[in-house]
């Protein structure tokens, strides 16, 4: 008598059910003011972009220009220009990479729905989760930085007899 | 080589036969997501609560001031509601393998965009209003020393 290979059922990785023609709606509807958001970010960045290089005009006219009035800029003065022009690069930086990640997803989910690709589906919520970990690391950071200006404001008034 | 399609193309309808499917990528790109929606909403939270507190502080001093963080309280609270939705039905929906939470959770997500959206336009229309007021007033007002006044 032949006897049977036994069977046994493996778990095949994939979820067992599936997204609704509804929740598809939802994603579209994301993805729409996913886009928003990208381009909002863009132009966010791009007026820091613009405030950064007036902060450097400013400084190197300050600098190079009047050396009178370089010599009466005190180093906590530079520093804490330094400190916010290192903050508006960071923005730049967070809100340029965030905003790509949202401008990927909203051009990847239509495509991905309409092809029933599903590598494509796959990158675009990738995209979102490379977005939310943008934004949120960028909170952290901002957070972190108002603390810290908070500390040393408070620091200073302590440390100030006139204050 | 895939098909290189712009926004403004065909209609949304599907091309072909072919089903998506939920895989174990897409599920896991979810849960992070839903990670940093947890952060967001806890946040939002504290935030909602300090502005709460210093709303009713606010509240007897300049009454102005107090309704506006009232506001402001209200709107980070309802974000950070939507955000912990979000995130706590998607958690549930990937335990339970449920449609109809899936379904709930992506809604909320949907609400959260709207909503900050919303927020978005209005902070932009509020900020352009007063700049342009600020620029308006800044030039219709008569300067203190003009070449008339020298002479």
């Amino acid at each position: 008598m032949e006897t049977q290979p036994i069977i046994v059922p493996e778990y095949s990785g994939k979820p067992k059910f599936q997204q609704t023609a509804l929740t598809e709606n939802h994603w579209l509807t994301t993805a729409r003011w996913a886009m928003f958001f990208a381009i909002y970010g863009f132009l966010t960045a791009g007026i820091n972009v613009l405030l950064l290089f007036y902060f450097l005009y400013t400084i190197i006219n300050v600098l190079v220009v009047s050396p009178y009035l370089s010599a009466m800029i005190s180093t906590p003065v530079m520093f804490a220009i330094g400190f916010m022009m290192t903050l508006i690069a960071v923005s730049i930086v967070f809100l340029s990479l965030g905003s790509r990640h949202h401008l990927q997803f909203s051009r990847k989910i239509p495509h991905a729905l309409r092809l029933r690709d599903q590598d494509l589906l796959t990158e675009a919520w990738k995209n979102m989760k490379g977005a939310w970990k943008m934004f949120g690391i960028y909170t952290l950071v901002m957070l972190v930085c108002n603390l810290f200006v908070l500390v040393l404001l408070d620091h200073t008034v302590r440390s100030n007899p006139y204050l | 080589m895939q098909p290189h399609y712009s926004l403004l193309d065909e209609p949304l309808e599907p091309a072909t036969e072919k089903t998506l499917e939920l895989t174990e990528d897409v599920a896991t790109h979810w849960v992070s997501t839903a990670g940093w929606a947890y952060f967001f909403a806890l946040l939002l939270f504290v935030g909602g609560g300090l502005t709460l507190f210093l709303g009713v502080f606010w509240l007897i001093a300049e009454p102005m001031a107090g309704i506006l963080m009232m506001g402001s309280t209200i709107v980070q609270c309802l974000l950070g509601g939507y955000l912990w939705r979000f995130q706590s039905k998607m958690k549930k929906a990937l335990y339970d393998e449920s449609d109809v939470l899936l379904e709930d959770s992506f809604r909320a997500l949907r609400n959260v965009y709207i909503i900050a959206g919303v927020i978005c336009i209005s902070f932009t229309l509020v900020v352009f209003a007063t700049v342009t007021h600020l620029v308006v007033d800044a030039l219709l007002t008569p300067a203190a020393i003009s070449p008339e006044t020298i002479d």
